[in-house]
Order: C-alpha cells, then sequence, then structure tokens
C-alpha cells in the first residue's frame, strides 16, 4: 500500500492503471516481436485497440519500446514499404542502409521483414544478402529460432551459394562443398530432397 | 514428258513415305488435343512391315514404348517417337495399351518390405478394408520363403535385389489404380503388368548375404546376448533411473520366464566429442562385456556405477553411433546365437558428415556393420520436451538404424513431459512378437511403464524363440566363400539386375508355378502402393513417363510463374493480375482462360497453367490446386513458402533436363525430345 501511495504521489495516476499498461504492452510485445506462424493477423487485430488505450492513458508506457507504426503494420508490410522506397530512388541501391535494416528487424524479431529484405537485396545482386539468405536455409546451419522459416531448405541454400559464388565470393565454395556432403549423406537414407539437389552437383 | 516424270517422282515419294512416314503425327488419345496414343509391347512380340504375320518382321525389345499412328483390325501402326517414323506393324495382342504411360519404381527392400503382387483384385482388397497385418505377414513370409501354398492369392514377389530405375531403366505399367486406406493412411491399390521370373529357377529364396543354416546344436545350447547403449550425457540426467529401469524390466522379464541362464547382458554407455567439452570425461565406456553379465549381481553393480556427465555437450546431438559402433566392435558376439543392441536416449545421433561424429559412419553404414554380425538394434527414444530437441530427426535416423529388412524397425519412443518423470508414451509401431516376423501394432499407451514393458516382451519372445531353437535373425556366415562374395557386392547387384530385368520389365519372382504348366508370357496383378506393416512408408513410387519435351515445357511455365512470384511477394497486390495475363500467353487454350478469369478462377490450373500431359493423372497439385485469389491477405512467410515449393520443383525439373544420361530414348539413339524419364507424380506442380 505504501509502494502504491508513493507512485501515486510520483505519476499522479492509478497505479493499476500503471500496471495493467505494462502488462498489455507485455502482451502485444509477446505477440508482434515474433511474426514467425501463423498469428500475423491476430495481433493486427488486437493492436490498434491496445494501442489506442495506452496512448489514452500513459503514452510513455510503451514510448520507445515499440512504435503504433510497427504494431500496426503486418508482418512484411514494413519492409515492402522500404523497398517501394528504394525502387522510388532507383538503382543503385544503399546496400549498406538495406542490410542494416534488415539486421535492425532481426533483431527486433521481425522476421518477415528482416527476410524480405535480404531477398530483395540478394536478388538485385547483393552477395553479402545472399550469403544470409543460403545461411538461413542451410540444412547444416538451420536454426529455427530468429528464422521466419519453419524448416531447412536445401535448394534455396544452393541457389544463393551458388549465385554468390558466380559472383566471385570464394567462401561460398566451401559452403557448397558442405552442402554436397550433407545431400550424399542424406540421400543415402533416402531424403528425396538431398537426392535432388545432388543432381545439381553431378 | 517433264510433267509426266514429275507425277512419277511424287508417286515414288509417297510409296516411300508411306512405309517410313505415312503419317505427321501418331492418332491422338480421345478428348485430347497434345496427347497421343501408346503401347507397351508384350515379350516376344514381334515388329512386322506389313499388317499381316507372313510379312517380315523383328522382335521388339519386352515393355518398349510405341505411339500408335495407325489401327487397321487388330493391327497396330507403331513408330518410337512422336515425330513421324514408323517402324512397323504389330498385333494388337502383342501390347499393353499405356496411354496414362503411369508405370511404378520399388523401393530398396532393404528399407521396406518386398511387395506382394495378388491375382486378383478382392484378396488384396479383403486385406486392405480389414486392415489384416497378420494374414499379410503369413502370405509375405511364405512368399519371401519361397513356400509352395495352395490357393494362395499372391502370384508374385517384387524382386530381392534392389534395382534403382535411375541406373537401370525399367517399366511395370500401370493399368488402373483405386484410392483406399490402409489403416489411417491413403494409399492406392494398383493393377499392373508384369513379366515373370521362374523363382525356381532363380537365385534360392532368402536374403542374400543371409547366413547358412547353422550347425546342429541342442536347443538349450543356444544363447542370446543383450548389450545396452545408454546415452550419458548430462540431458539424460534426470532419466537414468528411468533408464535402470528399462535395463532391469528387460532382465526380470526374461528372468521370468526362467531364461536368466541363457542371456548375457552387456552395457556400454557413450558420452559425445570429448576435444569439444572436455569435461565429458570419456566418448564411449564398457561397464559390462557380455562376459560379465552373465551374472546378474555383478551386472547390476557395475549398473549402478553409471552416473551422467556434469558438463553439458557442445549441442543436443550425442554420439549414439560411437556407442553402438563401439557395442559392435568390442564385444565377443561369436558365442551368442541371437543378438541385440538396446539403445537408450534422448538425443539425436551424430550422422557422419557431422565434424563432431568419431564414427564418421553413416546410420546404413552402421546397420551394416551391425547386420553383417547378425545384430539386431532396438531404440527405446526419450522424447524428452526441449526447445533444442530435434525428436523429428531423431526419430527418422533411428528408424532407419533400427530397421531389418524383412521384419521392420525396432523404434519405441517415449514422451518425456517434465523432469518429474511424469511421462507417458506410445509404442512404436514395430511391435514385432513372438517369431519376429509376426508384427503386432499395438495401441496407444499412456505410461513408461507400458513401452517399456512391449520392448521387454518382445525382447523376451525373442530370447525364448532363440532357446526353442528358433533363429530369429540369420547370421552370416563368416567364411571365405561369403568374404569373397562381399568382395564383389556391386558387381553381384549389377548381375541380380540383369537377371531380373527383361527388356525394359522388371521380372518379378513368380510364384504360381504350376508342373508342366510354362509361365505367362506377362500377367497382371494386384498391389498396395504402402509397406502394409508400416504404412506410413511407400512401398513403391507412383511415376509418370515424361517426355524431355514436356518436362522441358514444365518447367518453362513453372519458371515463369515463380518470377512472377518472386515479385508478388515483394509486391503482392500486382501478383494475381499478373498472373492471370500470363496465362493468356502460356495456356493451351487462350479462350478458356479468358472464361476462367472472368468466373474468377483461383488456382494455376483453372487460370489455365495445367498442361494436357499431367490433368488427369491421380495427384494433387500442391502448385497446381492452390488458391491463390487470396494472394494480398497471405501473411510473407506463407507466400514465400509458396514461392520456395515451386522453386524446388523447377530446380529438380531443370537438373532432370539437364542430365541427360538419366533420359532413355525408345528405341535407342541421342537424347532428344521425346527421351523419357519416370517422375514421381508428386513432384508434379
Amino acid at each position: 500500500m505504501a509502494q502504491a501511495e508513493k507512485l501515486d504521489g510520483q505519476s499522479g495516476k492509478n497505479p493499476l492503471i500503471i500496471v495493467s499498461l505494462i502488462v498489455v504492452g507485455l502482451i502485444i510485445f509477446i505477440f508482434i516481436s515474433t511474426d514467425r506462424g501463423g498469428i500475423e493477423s491476430e495481433p493486427v487485430d488486437l493492436a490498434p485497440q491496445a494501442v489506442e488505450k495506452v496512448q489514452e492513458q500513459d503514452e510513455g508506457v510503451v514510448e520507445g519500446q515499440i512504435s503504433r507504426d510497427d504494431i500496426m503494420a503486418p508482418p512484411g508490410e514494413l519492409a515492402r514499404d522500404e523497398i517501394r522506397q528504394w525502387r522510388a530512388q532507383g538503382a543503385p541501391y544503399p546496400f549498406d542502409s538495406i542490410m542494416a535494416k534488415a539486421s535492425e528487424f532481426a533483431s527486433n524479431g521481425s522476421l518477415a521483414d528482416a527476410h524480405l529484405l535480404f531477398f530483395f537485396a540478394a536478388r538485385e545482386g547483393h552477395v553479402d544478402a545472399m550469403m544470409m539468405m543460403a545461411e538461413m536455409s542451410d540444412p547444416t546451419l538451420f536454426r529455427a529460432d530468429n528464422n521466419l522459416l519453419d524448416r531447412a531448405n536445401a535448394v534455396q541454400a544452393y541457389k544463393w551459394y551458388k549465385q554468390a559464388l558466380e559472383l566471385g565470393f570464394e567462401p561460398a565454395r566451401a559452403r557448397l562443398d558442405n552442402l554436397r556432403a550433407w545431400a550424399e549423406a542424406e540421400s543415402g537414407y533416402g531424403n528425396a530432397e538431398a537426392s535432388h539437389l545432388l543432381l545439381n552437383f553431378n | 514428258m517433264i510433267r509426266m516424270l514429275c507425277r512419277l517422282l511424287l508417286v515414288s515419294l509417297s510409296l516411300m513415305t508411306g512405309s517410313a512416314w505415312s503419317a505427321d503425327k501418331p492418332l491422338l488419345m480421345e478428348g485430347k488435343r497434345t496427347l497421343f496414343q501408346r503401347v507397351l509391347t508384350v515379350p516376344d512380340a514381334r515388329i512386322h512391315e506389313q499388317p499381316n504375320a507372313q510379312s517380315n518382321s523383328q522382335s521388339a525389345v519386352p515393355f518398349s514404348v510405341y505411339y500408335v499412328y495407325q489401327r487397321s483390325n487388330d493391327w497396330l501402326q507403331v513408330g518410337f517417337d512422336s515425330f513421324g517414323r514408323i517402324d512397323g506393324w504389330i498385333p494388337q495382342s502383342s501390347t499393353i495399351v499405356w496411354n496414362q504411360a503411369l508405370t511404378v519404381s520399388f523401393r530398396d527392400p532393404q528399407e521396406t518390405q518386398r511387395v506382394l503382387m495378388f491375382d486378383n483384385k478382392d484378396a488384396l482388397q479383403k486385406l486392405v478394408e480389414d486392415y489384416d497385418q497378420e494374414a499379410y505377414a503369413r502370405l509375405y513370409q511364405q512368399a519371401v520363403k519361397n513356400e509352395p501354398v495352395k490357393d494362395t492369392p499372391v502370384i508374385a514377389i517384387q524382386p530381392e535385389a534392389h534395382v534403382d530405375i535411375r541406373e537401370n531403366f525399367y517399366l511395370v505399367p500401370i493399368k488402373r489404380h483405386e484410392d483406399v486406406y490402409l489403416g489411417n493412411e491413403q494409399a492406392r491399390m494398383l493393377q499392373i503388368a508384369s513379366v515373370p521370373l521362374d523363382s525356381g529357377n532363380g537365385r534360392p529364396a532368402g536374403r542374400a548375404g543371409a547366413g547358412k543354416p547353422r550347425e546342429a546344436k541342442e536347443h538349450s545350447e543356444y544363447r542370446s546376448g543383450i548389450h545396452f547403449v545408454i546415452d550419458s550425457t548430462v540431458s539424460m540426467g534426470p532419466y537414468i533411473d528411468r533408464t535402470r529401469e528399462a535395463v532391469r524390466k528387460v532382465y526380470n522379464s526374461i528372468a521370468q520366464q526362467g531364461l536368466v541362464n541363457k542371456v548375457n547382458f552387456g552395457l556400454t554407455a557413450y558420452r559425445d566429442n570429448v576435444d569439444a567439452a572436455p569435461g565429458l570425461d570419456y566418448l564411449t565406456r564398457t561397464f559390462v562385456t557380455l562376459e560379465q553379465g552373465a551374472d546378474q549381481e555383478r551386472f547390476f553393480s557395475l549398473v549402478n556405477t553409471l552416473e551422467p556427465s556434469e558438463v553439458s555437450s557442445r549441442d543436443y546431438r550425442e554420439d549414439a553411433y560411437a556407442g553402438i559402433k563401439a557395442a559392435i566392435e568390442n564385444t565377443n558376439w561369436a558365442d551368442f546365437d541371437a543378438r541385440y543392441i538396446v539403445l537408450i536416449t534422448d538425443a539425436g545421433p551424430r550422422e557422419h558428415h557431422d565434424s563432431l561424429g568419431a564414427t564418421r559412419l553413416s546410420g546404413k553404414a552402421l546397420r551394416q556393420l551391425a547386420y553383417d554380425k547378425g545384430i539386431s538394434i532396438w531404440v527405446l527414444h526419450l522424447r524428452a520436451e526441449s526447445p533444442a530437441a530435434d525428436h523429428d530427426r531423431a526419430e527418422k535416423l533411428y528408424r532407419q538404424l533400427s530397421y531389418y529388412p524383412g521384419i521392420g524397425d525396432f523404434y519405441y519412443s517415449v514422451e518425456m513431459l517434465d523432469r518429474e518423470h511424469e511421462v507417458f508414451g506410445n509404442v512404436g509401431e514395430a511391435g514385432n512378437t513372438i517369431d519376429l516376423y509376426q508384427r503386432k501394432v499395438s495401441g496407444a499407451v499412456n505410461e513408461f511403464g507400458t513401452v517399456l514393458e512391449v520392448l521387454a516382451n518382445q525382447i523376451t519372445q525373442q530370447v525364448l524363440a532363440t532357446s526353442n531353437g528358433v533363429l530369429p535373425i540369420p547370421i552370416p556366415e563368416q567364411n571365405a566363400q561369403v568374404a569373397a562374395e562381399e568382395a564383389v557386392p556391386q558387381q553381384l547387384v549389377q548381375l541380380q539386375s540383369k537377371v531380373e530385368r527383361l527388356g525394359n520389365a522388371l521380372r518379378m519372382q513368380y510364384l504360381q508355378r504350376e508342373a508342366g504348366k510354362p509361365l505367362p508370357k506377362v500377367f497382371d496383378a494386384w498391389m498396395i502402393d504402402r509397406d502394409f506393416s508400416d504404412p506410413a512408408r511407400s512401398a513403391v513410387d507412383v511415376r509418370v513417363l515424361l517426355t524431355r519435351d514436356q518436362l522441358s515445357d514444365l518447367k518453362t511455365v513453372m519458371q515463369q510463374v515463380l518470377d512472377l512470384a518472386e515479385e508478388g511477394v515483394l509486391t503482392p497486390s500486382g501478383f494475381l493480375n499478373d498472373l492471370k495475363s500470363l496465362a493468356a500467353s502460356v495456356s493451351r487454350d487462350p479462350s478458356s482462360v479468358a472464361g476462367s478469369i472472368s468466373r474468377g478462377g483461383g488456382n494455376l490450373a483453372e487460370m489455365g497453367y495445367m498442361r494436357e500431359y499431367i490433368e488427369d493423372l491421380p495427384y494433387t497439385g500442391e502448385v497446381m490446386n492452390l488458391s491463390l485469389t487470396s494472394w494480398e491477405e497471405w501473411s510473407a512467410k506463407e507466400q514465400i513458402e509458396f514461392m520456395h515449393r515451386l522453386e524446388s520443383k523447377i530446380n529438380y525439373y531443370q537438373a532432370l533436363h539437364d542430365h541427360t544420361d538419366l533420359w532413355v530414348t525408345p528405341g535407342g539413339g541421342p537424347v532428344n525430345g521425346n527421351s523419357v524419364f519416370p517422375v514421381v507424380l508428386n513432384l508434379l506442380p
């Protein structure tokens, strides 16, 4: 009770509201901070109301953690906006900025946005992005956490390593060798994906 | 005069082309715009110059694919390609109609049961509807052992040796197919045509490399050796008592049958790469040898010293293969007539490409190592809850590791819900019982103890069978002859595949021989495309014979869709319209595209992307039939996954197209647009 009075005295607001806001903020963060799986529509529906409530009562509570735009945008939309703007400016694209933005999305748990930016940059010929795309899909390196994809995809890994190698990025060669070793081993077990991938090497 | 010469020239030309180039195109299949009628030749078929039996003729390679150019009474004018080259006439009775071009390829019999072929549909259908595994297993054993059985519905069995269709092209044409359920799995009953191989003239029945009958021995002298291989890493800490319980359960079960003096127990513990995690202390350590394990007190006192490591290994995988290899190699198995390794673990193994693995063996190689010594591997997989666990991968690998040809796998899993040992689980589907050949599927049970009970009982039954002189698993004879055979396994396999092929036909081990009656040239039979004892496994792949031109067309069209999808992932709003615009240019029938667009056709097939050569096949295309109307509402992840699925298929089409060594040209000659390859149905878009 003494603690409540102290808080009340400092903020001039009901502490229960503040606690509620923190809880609501945390819930929103949990739902929004990662966009793996099929939950995309839920936070989009819930978020606007939650944010409005938060802002009506105390904007400061969630400020700096998560922005209104971030909450409202479906996974991938922020990246698409960025891409739209970069395309409007035309090539050559600022790949360093794109990669930095993608990494920022990734560290914030916006995996779809990160993936789309890496994909965009890789598609436009940026070797670092190609390697990033490849490693995210490489069955020998795959990690489900911090990855939009639920499972590795050897064909994607092969495609991006190969393109990086064709652009002269030599470290991709060792990765391809590794991928080939994986495919040889797995095909022995009847892994069809691995057997099909092997056709690309032989 | 000049006019006359011209006429003469024209007549001559028309006569010449009449024999070799009588028509531009083969006959179309009914209702099709681009698909031609095709037939296969049966063994001993002959291609004649004229449609009469007296005309000059030459033999046709059995199961050759021909296009039909003309029909005249009961004769077909045929050619190897669809470009107008005619090869001659063949009696219709010497052909099998094969318009859909569906064929079967068999899986390696070391990975799954050999397929039984039934002489009538009803017999198979009854087994399928009743899901009568016991009856099927009985028929299977009779067929494998080549036992003469009166009134058996089984007409033939898949060849014993594996013939890889990619290396040795063969056809097992499908004439009819029906969707059914086998247990809970969707399956297909297939009517196939095949060519018999007289099993009486072939190699003796039984698996190649399997042991000879052992020397006469009193039943009472038969002994079993059971060696436990235990994961003793830190993650097993909470379950180490459970592991001891498992060992004790097996022991007690055998003791209750009064068989203890016929069984020796051993135990090897394993951890992981000690260089990567030095605190692990050891990679493998034998706590009890089989010799020591003859004495109960000694065995359990040594087992009680088993403790989990105090430090974590590098990741969630552990080197189970090292433990098994140690148990295989460091144990004197020679004194035991039945040999078992029981692996108990909560983690997946390190495969041979894993830099932290010590054995550098694949699971398949390790299994072979055990198999060569007559050891069967059993796995008790404790599926502990952990975000880092890779249980599905581990299950797959352990099922393969514990698979015994002709019997099934010996994999058992238990869900470990928390660290308070509140457990429940289910019985692995191996369920091999009394004579090891009879498989039994137990219903789901919700106790660790029950799973253990099943495992212990089944091992006990094995021991009991052994003590009664029935060796459940043959032990290969280690003599010079076998060693010599092992030295040339590749040549042997090649020789076997030659014996088992006749032209393009794969010859089935024919079982219904009647004295004095010749074998049929060709026979029809019904089979199921799933492993009857484990319906989750495919026993065969259903394939469609595509020409290289068709595959090229498929690749080109799908690549255009992929290009749009890539852009559609970055800018979803225009994707559907772009797709519809493209459809008009790639469709076989632009007018129907316009109709489908106005009706709001939602998937690629409806939009006009479906190709005629795949549209009637018995498969559901995951790409073709997926509605794309709500593309803009899909999550980015769903869009990306769709794109990846499509791209994986395209990559396969391209790689296959470029591998000219995989293509077969009917009638011989260099690879061209009419060359064929049997593509697995589920790889179609």
